[in-house]
């Protein structure tokens, strides 16, 4: 078997020139089909790590800025917009629910030197650092106590606490609108892991100033004047399901319960971290239908291309054939000798095929800033098809080969 | 003795164009484990086509052929390329070198398909370049090599796997009186070790060194019996 390889490279080097452009639809194909997997993998990759990211229990319920003309609907049909009621409701109205934390932004800002953050003010429920797994790196977070006793407390994202420098730590003060907060936590620098074509925007939490709820935003009055921030609505609620399977459920209720709430009125929108999945890789079917289409067509024309040099060879050494059958041959050894002859051609076009994917796949990452990722498979399948083609394509230029007669093919000038 | 060929009746025939020539008309002919003999005949009198016959290389039009006991052209291909492998070497008149492969390589090749292990393989190749006096050459391809020479690679080729039937068409016809002569006594010695050779030749001073002598002609065989 090591001499019949030896022999076949052999032979295919001597039509160096016509081996090389027999491949190349070979190469087309692989090259195809790589940059596909690598694509569709690295798409993939991106929306798990953002629902990992976002919560894969999470459900979340932004609040949507209307127009005017939606604006009056939504006041006849007597909607609130996002609202703290909700949160009532819905921790009423549903079973299979283990948390709900919620938010507003508050159009207020920091005072102070002119720095290079811009913090984002915003009020939240004290189990929302837990719900969205941020991590405390110094202090605290906002407590159920500060929300009730209406403390003047606040805890700072990474890069705010950073831009501060020796105040931004627990135990100094900050000043918002006129008002002056204690420092009594700071936030462990979060890692956002939005992608370009990423669906839902994840929060810069470096970029957050969280102050309770009650403080900030209180039924009667808030403690922040001069902001529109003395009301209940909410920008932002999160749910979190008991358990992964109780999604589904949990999203239709909420629906149900939103609707009858809002009165039909669309002020508020439910996304669900699970369907990133699908939508993304949804965004990328179609340039994968494209590419597939080329690969199989590639395939299937250098296949054909392959064959029919194969042909030619087989013909070019009929000679050949009739002396080694004389000589004991088998007609399985014929069958085989150009078999592997011809799976040799495709599989070096399958590796050239390779290199240039990797390559393609590199530049459509940096050129499309998609994200891409190779994995052994995205590797193994290319390879292997174009073995297969090798096989399938070579069959019937080798069962010609096989076939002769010995004393003709001895015969044959 | 027992007989190693043994066939009856055979005939072959050709389609040249429209026409149907009879090269072989029902010939008889026995050969005898450890026999050497030489056939003659005149060019186109179908020697060759016998040979390949003998060799299980054609098939006849009809007859029967019985090699050592076995109907060898009702067996299936498979058995019939085993054969040709591992028991019988054959020196083509017209060479059937691959202009590819050096010496060596031709030599080896009836090797890569008979049951021979890779380890004797390349002593037995060694072996039978050493024979024909073509050690110096191993490394060159037929291209490179004068007539003779290339007739004693066919020879070495035929003889490497040391083949219990030697079927040779016209082994010396290219070479000198001298280097012919050496050729005949490595058939002499094969036959002295038991195998049973096949000669076909024009030339009388090489039949001579047969057994038996045959003789064809339109298509039938005659036979002149002692030296
Ligand atoms: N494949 C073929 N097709 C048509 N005719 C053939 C074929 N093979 C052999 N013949 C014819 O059969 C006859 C016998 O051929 P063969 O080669 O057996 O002769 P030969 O006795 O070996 O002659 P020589 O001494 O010249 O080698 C010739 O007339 C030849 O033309
Ligand atoms: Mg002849």
């Amino acid at each position: 078997m090591v001499k019949t390889i030896r022999y076949a490279i052999r032979s295919l080097l001597v039509h160096k020139m016509r081996a090389a452009l027999s491949v190349l639809g070979i190469v087309c194909g692989v090259m195809a089909v790589l940059s596909m997997l690598a694509i569709g993998e690295g798409a993939k990759q991106e929306a798990l790590s953002q629902i990992e990211q976002l919560g894969t229990r999470n459900i979340y319920i932004k609040a949507i800025s209307l127009t005017d003309e939606q604006k009056i609907k939504a006041r006849e049909r007597l909607s609130r917009g996002l609202h703290l009621n909700d949160v009532r409701n819905i921790k009423h109205g549903s079973v299979d629910i283990d948390e709900i934390a919620y938010l507003k932004e508050i159009r207020a800002s920091l005072i102070g030197e002119s720095r290079d953050v811009t913090p984002q003010i915003v009020a939240s429920s004290s189990n929302y650092a837990h719900v969205q797994k941020l991590v405390i790196s110094q202090g605290r977070f906002i407590a159920d106590q500060d929300s009730r006793r209406r403390n003047l407390v606040c805890v700072l994202g990474d890069s705010v606490a950073k831009s501060l420098g020796s105040d931004g730590k627990p135990g100094r003060s900050i000043r918002i609108e006129d008002m002056v907060f204690k420092i009594v936590g700071v936030l462990k620098r979060y890692d956002q892991k939005s992608g370009k074509s990423s669906v839902i925007s994840i929060r810069n939490y470096n970029e957050m100033v969280f102050l309770p709820w009650g403080t900030a935003s209180g039924t009667e009055q808030s403690v922040i004047t001069g902001t529109n921030s003395s009301s209940d609505e909410l920008t932002e609620i999160i749910v979190t399901a008991s358990n992964i399977k109780k999604i589904q459920s949990a999203v239709e209720l909420l629906k149900r319960i939103l609707e009858t709430t809002h009165g039909g009125v669309m002020d508020y929108q439910i996304i669900v971290p699970q369907e990133l999945l699908r939508q993304s890789m949804k965004t990328r079917r179609t340039f994968n239908i494209v590419l597939g289409t080329i690969a199989g067509i590639s395939l299937l024309v250098g296949g054909i291309g392959i064959m029919n040099i194969m042909l030619a060879t087989v013909s070019e050494r009929t000679r050949e054939i009739g002396i080694r059958r004389a000589v004991g041959a088998t007609q399985m050894n014929i069958i085989t000798q150009f078999l592997v002859e011809c799976v040799l051609l495709t599989l070096s076009g399958g590796i050239i095929g390779i290199v240039a994917g990797v390559g393609s796949v590199w530049l459509i990452s940096t050129m499309a800033e998609w994200r891409t990722a190779i994995t052994l498979w995205s590797l193994l399948l290319p390879f292997t098809m174009s073995a297969c083609a090798g096989i399938f394509f070579g069959l019937y230029p080798a069962y010609v080969a096989a076939r002769m007669d010995p004393i003709s093919a001895l015969r044959h000038e | 003795m027992s007989s190693l060929i043994e066939a009856s009746g055979i005939t072959r025939d050709y389609h040249k164009g429209s026409t149907l020539i009879h090269v072989l008309k029902g010939l008889n002919i026995s050969v005898d484990r450890g026999e050497f003999i030489a056939i003659m005949g005149p060019s186109g009198s179908g020697k060759s086509t016998l040979m390949h016959i003998l060799g299980c290389l054609q098939s006849p039009t009809s007859g029967r052929y019985l090699l050592d006991g076995m109907d060898v052209f009702s067996a299936p291909d498979r058995v019939r390329s085993s054969i040709r492998a591992n028991h019988i070497g054959f020196v083509f008149q017209t060479f059937n070198l691959i202009p590819q492969l050096n010496v060596y390589e031709n030599v080896e090749l009836p090797l890569l398909y008979s049951d021979i292990g890779n380890s004797t393989a390349e002593e037995r190749v060694l072996h039978a370049v050493d024979q024909v006096g073509l050690k110096k050459r191993i490394n060159h391809k037929p291209g490179e090599l004068s007539g003779g020479e290339m007739q004693r690679v066919a020879i070495a080729r035929a003889i490497a796997i040391n083949p219990s039937l030697v079927l040779a068409d016209e082994p010396t016809g290219n070479l000198d009186s001298a280097t012919g002569l050496e050729i005949m006594k490595l058939f002499k010695r094969l036959h002295d070790d038991g195998a049973t050779i096949v000669l076909i030749t024009h030339d009388s001073e090489v039949a001579s060194h047969a057994q038996r002598r045959i003789y064809i002609k339109d298509g039938l065989l005659t036979e002149e019996k002692g030296i």
